[in-house]
């Protein structure tokens, strides 16, 4: 790679690691090792291809498109005994409310890897429904499906115990 | 509030608090990575776009057999393996019959004995949904020579001269590795021989040795083994990958790998 294009990749990076990184945190409900390989793999594959991908009208959202699939191409190639534990990953920040994050990443640690994936899509990275569909690859039928039956999963999981934070 | 927006809402505060233990380390993983992906000019790219990137690529790659006339590389210490003909075809080959001719040069370097299985050869990727292709030889294969399987590719690149990557060990701090060097032959060819990890920013783990040949004509042969029979999701099946260095360095410089060298089309310098 050429040096601008190095730069410029290397900026997209910088201020894409992190987000990823959350995102990643989130659909692996809290494996940090994890996460961070498939951030790896996912700032890789923009590297590879990086002229083209830079010349995307979206290269972040992109970028995360490429990790969704690559964390379920991940989970298809990985043995069922290693499911994600969801136990708090040592390292991360100790700010916010550590039960809220330990309850809600164990409850998510209990879906399968597509329905974390559509919940995270849907309302971490606040993506549409339609969105959601083309990235995973399916209609926007069986996202809706999926999505109202991963949060009746997690609503028998979790029940009440989610706060009300109702923001005004 | 709703049971959805309360989840919703718990997510953005669970997913805020999650951050990174050290962002450059991460940033420096993801172009590793991503340096060995352009090696291997491996273009599975998990994402909707990837028929745009390869596209681009496509258009900008004639096919165009060279052979016969191209000048052969004096390479140092020439592989110990067997001796392959150097005869460069004279009249166009298929991609079918190239991505053959990949795995049984590898077959044929690797040392005797072992038991080869999963063998997969490929000279082109196709462009999806259309007919223009690109070349990217690769020669697949899991090795194993009784004391555990473990996966080898080879992957054939040329480069405009001038503009092939420069063989580099990166920095230990960034790059962990066992042991790197880079060599300077005879003719102005370098190789990299790296001992280092599959994933380079933990230092620990699944091994990846890695040689690389660069050739002054901007062509490269690079090598790859592991000490487990996949890349990436299969366990560790031995201490090291079968091949020593010194292995690597004999199935990177072989001549044998000549006449596909000079099949690989030059692409267009970039602008």
């Amino acid at each position: 790679m050429r040096a601008a294009d190095e730069q410029d990749y290397l900026d997209f990076a910088t201020a894409r690691a992190g987000a990823l990184y959350r995102s990643a945190s989130l659909l692996t409900s809290g494996d940090a090792y994890l996460a961070e390989d498939l951030v790896q793999e996912t700032l890789g594959r923009m590297y590879a291809h990086w002229r083209r991908v830079s010349a995307a009208d979206n290269p972040a959202a992109y970028a995360h498109t490429v990790l969704v699939r690559v964390f379920l191409s991940h989970r298809r190639r990985r043995s069922s005994a290693e499911q994600p534990s969801g136990a708090l990953p040592e390292g991360v920040a100790a700010e916010g409310d550590a039960t809220l994050r330990l309850m809600l990443l164990d409850a998510l640690a209990r879906l399968g890897p597509r329905d974390r994936a559509v919940l995270v899509l849907r309302y971490w990275e606040d993506r549409s429904v339609e969105e959601t569909a083309r990235t995973l690859r399916t209609s926007a039928g069986a996202v809706r499906t999926q999505s109202s039956r991963a949060l009746g999963r997690l609503r028998a999981v979790l029940g009440d115990s989610l706060p009300d934070l109702a923001r005004s | 509030m709703s049971f959805e927006d309360r989840f919703a809402q718990s997510l953005r505060d669970t997913g805020e608090d999650l951050t990174p233990n050290d962002l450059t380390r991460l940033v420096n993983g993801g172009v590793t990575d991503g340096r060995r992906r352009r090696r291997r000019r491996n273009a599975a790219v998990a994402g909707g776009s990837a028929a745009l990137a390869l596209v681009a690529v496509g258009a900008a790659v004639a096919p165009s057999m060279l052979g016969a006339s191209r000048t052969a590389h004096t390479v140092a210490n020439p592989a110990a393996g067997p001796s392959m003909s150097l005869t460069a075809a004279a009249r166009p080959v298929s991609d079918a019959a190239r991505a053959r001719q990949m795995v049984s040069t590898l077959e044929g370097l690797l040392p005797k004995g072992g038991r080869i299985t999963d063998a997969v050869g490929r000279w082109s990727l196709k462009v999806p949904g259309g007919d223009a292709a690109f070349v990217a030889p690769l020669a697949s294969v899991v090795y194993d020579d009784g004391k555990g399987a473990s996966s080898i590719e080879v992957g054939l690149d040329r480069y405009p001269k001038g503009e092939a990557p420069v063989p580099t060990c990166g920095s230990p701090a960034d790059v962990p590795n066992d042991v790197c060097h880079v060599y300077r032959l005879p003719g102005g060819a370098r190789l990299l021989i790296d001992q280092g990890y599959e994933y380079p920013s933990r230092g620990s783990g699944t091994k990846d040795w890695h040689a690389v040949l660069d050739l002054p004509d901007g062509t490269h042969v690079e090598m790859d083994e592991w000490n487990a029979p996949a890349e990436k999701g299969a366990g560790v099946t031995r201490a090291t990958p079968p091949l020593s260095a010194d292995q690597l360095r004999a199935v990177v410089t072989s001549k044998a790998w000549q006449p596909l060298l000079a099949a690989v089309p030059t692409p267009k310098p970039r602008k």
